[in-house]
C-alpha cells in the first residue's frame, strides 16, 4: 500500500461508501458515532437519549442533504416549472419516522441502532412534534407536500415558522387549559437556516409618486418599519425516489436598520422595544379553526410570509430569465385558502413599483400564476380586513385592490348594466359603517382557477358563496376532493394491517392506492377476514392500554369503539354524540337487563381558547 | 397531555377505531380528511351527507356505510321555511328527557346550572340542527350497534372500505391540481454514483454570480 503510487490510490475503485450518503448497516453505525461525536460534541459517557436522538437525526438528514442537492440542481439545469405552495399552516408532524420510512431507511436504521446499543423507538419519542398548524388545513398541506415529493413534482411550501405552534391541551377538572407548544426549545435538527437569502417586508408608511428616469409616474412606499425574514428549510423526501423537495418556513427577525431613528436620538430602550414588533410576527400560531379572529397581528403574518415568498419566487424566476415574460409559464402559485390571498396584491406591487411593470401586463401576469383553494362555506371564517386597519398597515396594497376592483367592477357594470345588487355582492369592498376588504373576492378576481375541495362543497362554492362570480367566470372553477397520504396513515400508522395487505396484493398500493381493490377479491376468504379481526383486535387491545394508563379508565377492547376525533366546534356537532351517549343511558337505566351491544365513545380534540361554546 | 403523547395517541387511534363520527351539519364540512383517516384503517362511518362523506359513501356503498340526517338542500330548505328546535323538543319525549336532565342539572348535581349555555343555544335557534337530526341518528346509531353483532359481516364491510379508498389518496387530488391547474410535469432526480475522486471541492466559478436556491 505505501509503496503505491499516488494517482493509482485515487483511481483505486470505492472499497467503502461515504459515511453521509451510504446505507448499509455497517456505514450507519459509523455515521451515527461520528455525528454523536462531532456535531454534539459527546461520546457514550455523556450522551443522553436526546443527544442519542440528534445524532440520529443528523444521520438520516445527511443522507437527505444529497437528494436535496441533485434535486435543486436538476431544477436549475432544466428550468423546470415549479409548484410553490402558499399556506399559513404545516402540520407535518415528527419527521423522522416519515425521512425514514420514504428513504428506505427503516429496516437498517433500526438494525444499526440495535447494534449500537440502542432503540430506535425510544429515539422517536425523544423528537418534538412541529405543531404548525390547526386541523385539516394544515395537514392537508403536509399531506400535499408529501404527494408532490411521491409524483416527483418540482415543488416548494412556503409557510411560516411559528415559534410556538398549536397550544398543548391539558384537561383540568373537566376544562380544557391551554399550555404554550415551545416546539424549538430543544433545537430542530430538520431545519437548514438560510440567512443570505432574508428579504425584507414593509409596513405602515405612506406611499409617494415620483417620476423615474424615462419620464413615467411611478409610485414609492415609504414605509414605517421594514422587517427582516429569514428563511428555515426543511427537506420533503418523495417515498421511494431521489426527490427531496422544500419546505421553506419565514422566521420575522427586526432589521439592522430597524429604529435607526430612535437610536440617533438617543432612546436606546425605545429602540430595543421597537424590535419586539418584528419578531412578534412569526411569534405564535393563532389557534383558531374555522374562527378567524380579527387581529392586527394576524394580517401582519399573513402579509409577512406572502411577501417574503414572493420576493423568493421572483428572485428563483429572475436566476434563468430576463423579462417577466414567461412568469405563469415557469411559476404556479397555489393560495391554500384566504390567508395567502395578499398575494395577489402583493404580486401586483412587485411588478408594478420594484420591476417596472406595465399595470396591463402585471395583471395579465399574476391572474396566470394564482390559482385559489376555498376551505370554508362558514361565511364568518372568510377573512374581511377593516380598511382602515389595511390602509395604515398596507397603504400601497389599498391603491392596488382599489384600482383592482375600479376595473373588475367596470367590468361587471358593462356586462349587467344596472344591477346594483350584483356590483354590491361582488365589490372586493364591503360597504357600511366599517368599510371592508373581502380577502376571498381578492383571490377569486386574481386567480385564473378557483376550487373546493369535496364535489359537494364545490357545488355550493358555485350556488352559494360565490354565485355570481361562477355566473361570469364558469371556467375558473372547479373540484379538486382533498386526499390524505397512504404513507403516513396507513404504512406508517397501522404497520400490521399495511403487511397483511402487502402480503395479500404486493406492496404497489402504498404508491397506487387504487390497488386496494384488489383486496375485494379477499372479503370472502375466511382467513383472510379472522387476520383482519385480530389486527383490529389487536390495536384497541392496545388503545385500551393506553386509556388505562394515561387517563385511568377501563375500557373493554370487544365493545364498538366510536371515535369522533377533531376539532371542538358548533357545527361538527360533538354534542348531538353526546345526546346519544345520554339516550343511551337512560335506556340501560330504565331497563338494566336490556340486550345492548357494548360501546365505548371516545373524543378527542382541542378547543380555540377564546371560543366559549367549543369550550363548554 | 403533551403534545408527544398526543401524537402518539392520534396515530394509535384510527387503527383501534370501529365506528368514525363524522356527524357535521350537511353542507358546513368542506371536505374533512379524519374520515378518509379512519376509513382507510377499516373503520366504518357514520355520517351525513357532507363534505368528503358523500364520495366516500359513493365509492364503499351506500350498504357499507352507516348514513343520517337531512341533506344539504333540507337543512336550507328547512331554514327558509323557518326552524323551531322547540316543535321537535316538545314531540320527542327522547330528546326531552335529555334535554331535561341536562338544565335541571342531574348530571352536575354540584352545579346545576353548569349546563345552561349549552341547553339555552339549542332551545333558542339550534344553528347547527342538532334537533332536526336527533332522531334520525340515534335510529342510524341502533341500526350499527345491531350491525355489530354479526363480527364476520362488520369484518366484510370494514375490508370493502378499505378496498374502496383509493380515490382519498392525496397523490390522487395532487395528480389532478398538477393536470389542471397547475400543468406541471414529474421530473425524476438522478443520483448519480458516488465517486471518492470527485469528493474534494473545485470551486471553478465567481462568487459575485453564485445562482441561489
Amino acid at each position: 500500500m505505501d509503496s503505491q503510487p499516488i494517482n493509482q490510490l485515487i483511481d483505486c475503485p470505492i472499497t467503502i461508501e461515504d459515511d453521509r450518503t451510504g446505507t448499509t448497516v455497517q456505514t450507519l453505525k459509523r455515521a451515527l458515532a461520528d455525528n454523536l461525536y462531532y456535531l454534539q460534541g459527546k461520546d457514550e459517557t455523556f450522551a443522553t437519549l436526546y443527544d442519542y436522538f440528534m445524532a440520529l437525526a443528523y444521520t438520516v438528514r445527511d443522507r437527505l442533504v444529497h437528494r436535496r442537492i441533485k434535486t435543486a440542481q436538476t431544477y436549475f439545469d432544466k428550468d423546470v416549472k415549479m409548484v410553490y405552495y402558499l399556506s399559513a399552516e404545516f402540520l407535518i408532524g415528527r419527521l423522522l419516522i416519515n425521512n425514514l420510512i420514504n428513504l428506505g431507511l427503516y429496516e437498517q436504521m433500526k438494525q444499526a441502532l440495535q447494534e449500537s446499543g440502542l432503540n430506535l423507538d425510544d429515539l422517536m419519542e425523544r423528537e418534538e412534534e412541529p405543531g404548525l398548524g390547526n386541523g385539516g388545513l394544515g395537514r392537508l398541506a403536509a399531506c400535499f407536500l408529501d404527494s408532490l415529493a411521491a409524483l416527483e413534482i418540482p415543488a416548494v411550501g412556503y409557510g411560516i415558522r411559528y415559534e410556538f405552534g398549536i397550544f398543548d391541551q391539558l384537561i383540568a377538572d373537566g376544562w380544557q387549559t391551554e399550555r404554550p407548544d415551545n416546539w424549538l426549545q430543544f433545537g430542530n435538527p430538520w431545519e437548514m437556516p438560510r440567512p443570505d437569502y432574508t428579504v425584507g417586508v414593509k409596513f405602515g408608511g405612506h406611499t409617494e409618486g415620483y417620476t423615474d428616469a424615462n419620464g413615467v409616474h411611478q409610485i414609492r412606499w415609504v414605509p414605517q418599519v421594514t422587517v427582516l425574514g429569514t428563511p428555515y428549510d426543511t427537506p420533503i423526501p418523495g417515498y421511494d425516489n431521489n426527490t427531496v423537495n422544500t419546505l421553506r418556513l419565514w422566521a420575522a427577525k427586526a432589521g439592522e436598520d430597524f429604529d435607526l431613528s430612535t437610536f440617533n436620538a438617543g432612546d436606546y430602550t425605545q429602540a430595543v422595544a421597537n424590535k419586539t414588533f418584528s419578531e412578534n410576527i412569526s411569534k405564535v400560531l393563532y389557534p383558531n379553526d374555522n374562527t378567524p379572529q380579527g387581529k392586527e397581528l394576524r394580517l401582519q403574518q399573513q402579509y409577512f410570509f406572502v411577501s417574503c415568498s414572493l420576493q423568493d419566487i421572483i428572485r428563483l424566476y429572475l436566476r434563468k430569465h430576463d423579462t417577466f415574460d414567461a412568469f405563469p409559464e415557469k411559476m404556479a402559485i397555489q393560495l391554500n385558502d384566504t390567508h395567502p390571498a395578499i398575494g395577489v396584491a402583493e404580486l401586483m406591487r412587485l411588478l408594478l413599483d420594484e420591476y417596472f411593470v406595465p399595470w396591463e401586463k402585471a395583471w395579465d401576469i399574476t391572474h396566470r400564476t394564482f390559482a385559489y383553494t376555498n376551505h370554508t362555506l362558514l361565511s364568518e371564517a372568510l377573512e374581511r380586513w377593516s380598511v382602515s386597519l389595511f390602509g395604515r398597515l398596507l397603504p400601497r396594497h389599498l391603491e392596488i385592490i382599489y384600482e383592482i376592483n375600479r376595473q373588475f367592477l367596470e367590468e361587471i357594470r358593462a356586462k349587467y348594466p344596472g344591477d346594483a345588487g350584483k356590483l354590491n355582492r361582488m365589490s372586493l369592498v364591503e360597504e357600511g359603517e366599517d368599510k371592508k376588504i373581502r380577502m376571498a373576492h381578492l383571490a377569486c378576481v386574481g386567480s385564473h382557477a378557483v376550487n373546493g375541495v369535496a364535489a359537494l362543497h364545490t357545488e355550493l362554492v358555485k350556488k352559494d358563496l360565490f354565485r355570481d362570480f361562477y355566473e361570469l367566470w364558469p371556467e375558473k372553477f372547479q373540484n379538486k376532493t382533498n386526499g390524505i397520504t397512504p404513507r403516513r396513515w396507513l404504512l406508517m400508522s397501522n404497520p400490521e394491517l399495511s403487511d397483511l395487505i402487502s402480503e395479500k396484493i404486493g406492496k404497489n398500493w402504498v404508491k397506487h392506492l387504487d390497488e386496494l381493490k384488489k383486496l375485494e377479491a379477499f372479503v370472502d376468504d375466511p382467513e383472510f377476514r379472522v387476520r383482519w379481526r385480530q389486527i383490529k383486535q389487536s390495536r384497541k387491545a392496545s388503545f385500551a392500554g393506553y386509556i388505562l394508563r394515561n387517563n385511568g379508565i377501563e375500557i373493554d377492547p370487544n365493545s364498538i369503539f366510536d371515535i369522533q376525533i377533531k376539532r371542538i366546534h358548533e357545527y361538527k356537532r360533538q354534542l348531538l354524540n353526546v345526546l346519544h351517549v345520554i339516550a343511551l343511558y337512560n335506556q340501560i337505566k330504565d331497563n338494566p337487563s336490556i340486550d345492548v351491544v357494548p360501546r365505548s365513545v371516545i373524543f378527542g380534540g382541542k378547543a380555540a381558547p377564546g371560543y366559549f361554546m367549543a369550550k363548554w | 397531555m403533551s403534545q408527544i403523547t398526543l401524537y402518539h395517541w392520534v396515530n394509535s387511534l384510527y387503527p383501534a377505531s370501529d365506528l368514525s363520527e363524522q356527524i357535521s351539519t350537511a353542507g358546513k364540512e368542506a371536505s374533512g380528511t379524519g374520515n378518509m383517516k379512519f376509513a382507510l384503517n377499516g373503520s366504518l362511518t357514520i355520517g351525513t351527507l357532507d363534505g368528503a362523506n358523500v364520495e366516500i359513501r359513493e365509492e364503499v356503498g351506500a350498504e357499507n356505510f352507516f348514513l343520517f340526517g337531512l341533506t344539504a338542500q333540507e337543512v336550507t330548505d328547512l331554514r327558509a321555511k323557518g326552524y323551531n328546535p322547540l316543535e321537535y323538543y316538545h314531540s320527542n319525549s327522547e330528546l326531552k328527557r335529555v334535554i331535561d336532565q341536562l338544565s335541571s342539572g342531574f348530571f352536575s348535581p354540584k352545579e346545576p346550572g353548569l349546563f345552561m349555555p349549552i341547553v339555552s343555544s339549542l332551545l333558542n335557534g339550534d344553528e347547527y340542527m342538532l334537533f332536526a337530526d336527533f332522531q334520525s341518528y340515534l335510529d342510524c346509531q341502533a341500526r350499527a350497534a345491531e350491525a355489530y353483532r354479526d363480527q364476520d359481516n362488520w369484518t366484510r364491510m370494514s375490508i370493502i372500505n378499505v378496498a374502496n379508498m383509493g380515490k382519498f389518496s392525496s397523490d390522487r387530488s395532487i395528480s389532478d391540481y398538477c393536470k389542471d391547474i397547475w400543468h406541471v410535469q414529474p421530473v425524476p432526480i438522478d443520483l448519480g454514483e458516488y465517486s471518492q475522486s470527485s469528493a474534494g471541492l473545485n470551486v471553478t466559478r465567481s462568487l459575485d454570480n453564485v445562482p441561489s436556491v
